[in-house]
């Protein structure tokens, strides 16, 4: 189960796929990419030796299929596996799996994974070791009474976690005892199909709690390290957003109990590899629990990186290879603050809804460490998760650190898709943010509208002069005429008119009008100079008004038939947005919906379907569960009836506005 | 070439005055367009909006290449006229690159009275049939018109250039291989049905267009036949069962994406063209502002008009020392050869017989020829009499007429007597007639014409024994010089086609380049051969 190897599969995709693949390369390993129908273009599979097909999206999630993988292995010479983080990696029978294939399984012993998978035996073994834990009780195998006594000694809120789940998957939290059961009917049904399990936990939920967790790194010779803390508690719907090291404002002696608990642990349960140990601070007792171990690499493992200049995926792949532990406590020193952002392709004005859709234009920023596996041209799909890229800055100390983060969010270009890069940045600028020690409620009390950028006049210039402005220097309008181009908001259906003319010497005269409203028309109408200083393939610098700014834009190919196409501009330290160049006709009127139509939300998979055609429903009742990326969403009866029809199917992928269920009055 | 030098200083006063009256001339000017594009107002415009229609401006505009050009003809057509009710005549006409190809494109704009047909509305579309059939150019219409204006019909029925003439010109460009093409918008009643009847090729929009001799009402009176409008002359039916539709459109967006392939799909000329490297004048168009003083009595050198108008400014001046009120000689206009003619002072018999020779030998070279009118005349007076000032005007009319290349005309200044006639004035058919807004049109000045009047007057009175009182003759010059001042302004004339379109003199080039890309749609060697009759020696 460990021992030496020359081949590495790396049964992942993604930023870790490539992450692996250079840790693995910077050993002198051979490595072995799989890959779904959507990732055939891929940056790890462009990168890796060789690639293995292993099966199509529309059927099963390509990176689950144990034994499409283990075939993969066995055709092309790998000796090793390595599950990244996410699909398989926490999945003892994949581990097992692995090792009866006799390969070298890159990750902690089975059984390890198994003492540790299930929260309820992990935190039986913490407890018995003296490694305090929320307070909290199984549900698997009790009766209603008994879960309701359970949950009035907890007391409420509550929070009702899958078993199996992690990572958010699963959660939820009560507030009332009358809520306890539908929530834990929904949590069961969601973990059965998510995890194939359906075994619940209740416990306590810490309002004010900080997400603080220790990485360790084991040998398979009892040998066990830390290194030092993360701290988690930027978090939306228990999805980690930021994450840094040190965690802000502990005493030492916190510091140190919480080391110790986390070597204890992995220790006691005969750990080996890469782990995590989290745990949550209560900011109003001060008392620490132990949640989980994560037996895994983590997506915000560059933070520990970058400030002990260990590298945990090379470690993980070393320890793997039976090598003893090369670093003694004593070894390992911090020096300065990191900082990790996970940049996602959502949509921060639409509830942060996952988007799906071609990248234009993709550059990151420098001066920071940037773990992606993003391309220009690349279609991001609703099969995977919406992070597109970690931004992790490294500096002398924290302020330091959180500039150049937010230096850096500035100058990122992501062009074709909505992401959550102002938010972030905005959470960055938080006051209370900067301060530190936010609890993981920070984003559900600290209200972080990203700052909605009225479109600057700049902008729409930019837009205009991509689009006609060379063109406009050959061509002659006489002087009743004036050249105009409609530009239309993407995201907010605003409308714009700009009109441009030329004035010579690369200098243009503009006046733009805004309509918010197509029936009306406002007589606003600023009017200004612009002059184009440079361009170049997909910018364009402008002094507009006497500013100077760069400005990013792309223009997307020509849809035949239609008169306009989308120009994507972003300027310095602002989302991109999409224009449409638009004909001056209000847009059609979408067709009515028929009375009883349910309608998929976003793009997204259908993880449940809870009526037949036929069944008689009321009002609210459940219909059809779907899944955006780590997001469930239960569409409910608009109205009671008949359902008439299901035009969908569990599995299935759904795009936005698609019809899911007909009911009939 | 030679360069040709800059008599102009851009710091002296003459140039500040000069320029900041012809900034005057030009806001009224925009003023007068703004009105006429701006016609009903934003309503009109929601209106459109509402039945998701776009103006007839959008509509040109969206037929038009990104990056091509458009020459707006005749834009205050109809000016003062009708009691202002059809400002632009109620349509839009010009010249303009469509899929890469000189068109012609007229357009009806509802928002003036429904796009009700005007006798100044008939004169403005069958002048942009003259300069298609001229200059063999395809002509696209976009079609929507209530129709006749039925108070004016006897001003537009029966007349000969009016009317029908319109339907003529249509079957005969077609006849020529001139595609007729019509984008049909809305409703096209009566004499509005035959543009596209007479068409060869056409678009309607699906729900939109109606086209048909009589409107359900009418039908209704004359036959008791109930019908909707749909069921008379819809898209759908003219495109599935009478046969008049060829193309059927969505919506107005897609018609013109219809209309606009269309054009791409048209037989191209294939002749060669003679074009040389286009190059900007090497002097700054702006300044073209600060030349034509505000009274047109004081004298400018044309020449400086010359030098900010051609490629590269150069000009080469043919026989410079012989009559030199007149400049003639050789230039390019983007890449085009042409041979100008620019008043530098009243017509002497020298000057005439220079212009006859080189208009000559314009036509024995193929070269167009560009007229800068600034005259006042041909000289009068004993010694010019008797030196056959009459024979010599005459020799230079006659060559202007029998001339065979594209002859075109820019009036810079005054337009007076039979100079405007040997300057190739509208009655000479140059291809194109522009006018700055300086310019001032008539037999003669004013006052001048108010003294011939009062010496006439005197004598007359003085014949009959009587004698003039001063006091009438006064009144009577001052009248003599108000009907004429009103009649000589440039918006008089521009509202009655006397001219194709008053432009700012800075796009002189531009303009006068549209012109010659349109000419050369012919070739401009190979037709009509140079003839003259029988010059007076």
């Amino acid at each position: 189960m460990h021992g030496p190897f020359e081949t590495l599969l790396i049964a992942n995709r993604g930023e870790i796929a490539v992450r692996i693949i250079q840790a693995a390369r910077a050993l002198g390993l051979r490595t072995v990419a799989v890959y779904g129908t959507a990732d055939r273009q891929a940056t790890h599979v462009a990168m890796a030796d060789e690639a293995v097909w292993i099966g199509d999206e529309a059927t099963a999630v390509p990176y689950l299929q144990i034994d499409r993988i283990l075939e993969a292995a066995a055709q092309t010479g790998a000796q090793a596996v390595h599950p990244g983080y996410g699909f398989l990696a926490e999945r003892a029978d994949f581990a097992r799996a692995v090792i009866d294939a006799e390969l070298v399984w890159v990750g902690p012993p089975p059984h390890a994974m198994t003492a540790m998978a299930e929260k309820d035996t992990a935190k039986a073994r913490a407890e018995a070791i003296g490694v305090a834990v929320v307070p909290g009780v199984q549900a698997r195998g009790l009766s209603w009474s008994e879960l309701a006594d359970g949950a009035n000694r907890i007391g409420f809120p509550l929070l009702v976690k899958a078993v199996s789940g992690g990572g958010g998957r699963g959660m939820r939290v009560v507030h009332e005892p009358d809520d306890l059961e539908p929530v834990i009917t929904l949590a069961r049904r969601e973990a059965a199909n998510a995890f194939g399990d359906d075994t619940l936990l209740l416990e306590r939920y810490v309002a004010c709690g900080r997400h603080i967790e220790v990485q360790v790194l084991c040998d398979h010779h009892g040998g066990a390290v830390h290194l030092f803390e993360r701290e988690c508690s930027v978090q939306r719907r228990h999805q980690k957003l930021i994450e840094e090291s040190p965690a802000p404002g502990l005493t030492t002696a916190t510091r140190q109990a919480l080391y110790d608990d986390a070597v204890r642990l992995v220790q006691s349960i005969g750990y080996a590899g890469a782990g995590t140990v989290e745990f949550l601070l209560d900011d109003a007792t001060g008392e620490r629990f132990f949640l989980e171990v994560n037996a895994r690499i983590q997506v915000e493992h560059p933070v520990t990186e970058l400030i002990t200049g260990v590298d945990l995926v090379q470690s993980q792949l070393r320890i793997a290879m039976g090598e003893p532990l090369w670093l003694t406590q004593a070894d390992i020193l911090t020096q300065g603050h990191a900082m990790e952002v996970r940049l996602c392709a959502e949509d921060a004005r639409d509830d942060h809804r996952p988007q799906a859709g071609e990248v234009q234009a993709w550059r990151a920023p420098p001066g920071v460490r940037v773990d992606t596996a993003l391309q220009a041209s690349d279609r991001v799909s609703v099969h995977y998760d919406s992070m597109v890229a970690k931004l992790i800055a490294h500096g002398p100390d924290r302020l330091t650190t959180l500039r150049r983060l937010r230096r850096a969010l500035d100058v990122t270009e992501l062009t074709g898709l909505s992401s959550n890069r102002a938010f972030l940045a905005a959470v960055l600028d938080h006051a209370r943010f900067r301060a530190g020690g936010v609890t993981t409620r920070f984003l559900d009390t600290h209200d972080i509208a990203a700052p909605r950028d009225p479109i600057g006049d700049g902008w729409l210039v930019a837009a205009a002069l991509l689009r006609h402005g060379e063109r406009l220097k050959g061509r002659f309008r006489s002087n009743a005429w004036r050249a105009d181009v409609t530009l239309l908001t993407q995201s907010s259906g605003d409308r714009a008119h700009v009109y441009l003319d030329y004035a010579g010497d690369n200098a243009w005269r503009f006046a733009v009008d805004h309509h918010p409203d197509p029936d009306l028309l406002l007589p606003v109408s600023p009017t200004g100079h612009a002059r184009l200083i440079a361009a170049g393939d997909g910018w364009l610098r402008l002094e507009v008004e006497g500013r100077l700014a760069t400005y990013r834009v792309r223009e997307t190919a020509h849809v035949p038939g239609e008169l306009g196409r989308t120009v994507w501009i972003q300027r310095p330290g602002h989302d991109s947005e999409a224009l449409v160049e638009g004909t001056l006709l209000p847009e059609p009127a979408p067709e009515p919906l028929p009375a009883g139509a349910v309608i998929s939300p976003s793009a997204a998979m259908v993880g449940a379907v809870h009526v037949e055609v036929g069944a008689t429903v009321a009002a609210g009742d459940d219909l059809v569960t779907v899944e955006a990326m780590k997001m469930l969403t239960v569409l409910r009866a608009p109205e009671a009836g008949l359902v008439r029809a299901l035009h969908c199917a569990v599995g299935e992928s759904v795009s936005a506005g698609q019809l899911l269920v007909s009911i009939t009055a | 070439m030679a360069v040709l030098p800059s008599r102009l200083s851009t710091h002296s006063v003459d140039y500040r005055e000069r320029r900041a009256h012809m900034q005057q001339l030009l806001a009224t000017l925009h003023g007068h367009l703004l009105h006429a594009r701006s016609v009903g107002g934003d309503r009109a415009l929601n209106k459109l909006r509402k039945h998701g229609k776009l103006s007839a401006r959008e509509r040109v505009e969206r037929l038009l290449d990104r990056d091509g050009s458009f020459l707006e003809l005749s834009p205050l057509a109809a000016f003062g006229q009708y009691d202002d009710d059809s400002p632009g005549a109620g349509c839009i006409t010009g010249i303009g690159h469509v899929a890469g190809r000189l068109c012609v494109i007229s357009a009806n704009d509802t928002r003036v009275k429904g796009g009700a047909i005007y006798p100044a509305t008939a004169d403005k579309i069958v002048r942009a049939q003259q300069i298609a059939q001229e200059n063999g150019l395809p002509s696209v219409a976009l079609t929507e018109s209530a129709g006749a204006n039925l108070l004016y019909q006897a001003e537009l029925f029966a007349m000969g250039n009016r009317g029908g003439r319109s339907f003529c010109n249509q079957a005969r460009m077609s006849r020529e291989g001139l595609a007729q093409i019509s984008l049909v918008f809305g409703s096209s009643t009566a004499g509005g049905a035959y543009v596209p009847g007479m068409s060869d090729i056409n678009v309607m929009v699906r729900g939109k267009a109606s086209v048909y001799l009589a409107g359900p009402p009418l039908v209704k009176a004359a036959l008791g036949e109930d019908a909707t409008d749909a069921e008379l002359g819809g898209a759908e039916m003219h495109h599935t069962v009478s046969g008049l539709c060829d193309y059927l459109a969505e919506d107005d967006a897609d018609a013109i994406r219809i209309g606009r392939e269309v054009v791409a799909n048209l037989g191209r000329p294939m002749h060669a063209v003679e074009r040389a490297t286009p190059e900007p004048p090497r002097y700054d168009p702006d300044e073209l502002l600060g030349i034509v003083p505000a009274d047109l009595r004081v004298p400018f050198d044309i020449r400086d008009v010359i030098a900010r108008i051609v490629d590269g400014s150069r000009f080469d001046a043919f026989r410079p020392g012989y009559g030199e009120t007149l400049v003639c000689g050789i230039a390019h206009i983007d890449g085009y050869r042409v041979g100008i003619l620019a008043n530098n002072g009243p017509l002497f018999s020298s000057a005439a017989q220079k212009a006859t020779h080189f208009i000559q030998l314009c036509n024995q070279q193929r070269t167009p020829l560009v007229y800068l009118q600034n005259i006042t005349g041909y000289m009068v007076g004993v010694k010019a009499e008797r030196g056959g000032i009459v024979k010599d005007g005459s020799k230079m009319v006659h060559a202007v007429s029998t001339a065979t290349v594209p002859q075109f005309t820019v009036l810079v200044g005054g337009s007076y007597g039979a100079g405007n006639y040997g300057m190739c004035g509208r009655a000479f058919d140059p291809r194109m007639l522009l006018t700055w807004p300086c310019a001032k049109i008539g037999v003669m000045g004013g006052p001048q014409a108010a003294r011939v009047m009062r010496i006439v007057q005197e004598a007359a009175l003085q014949r009959m024994g009587g004698q003039a009182l001063a006091s009438d003759m006064d009144d009577m010059e001052a009248a003599v010089i108000e009907e004429f001042d009103r009649t000589a302004d440039p918006y008089y004339a521009t509202s009655r086609l006397w001219d194709d379109g008053m432009i700012d003199p800075r796009h002189t080039r531009q303009a006068l380049a549209i012109g010659l890309a349109a000419a050369w749609n012919r070739d401009v060697r190979a037709e009509g051969q140079p003839r003259f009759g029988v010059l007076r020696m």
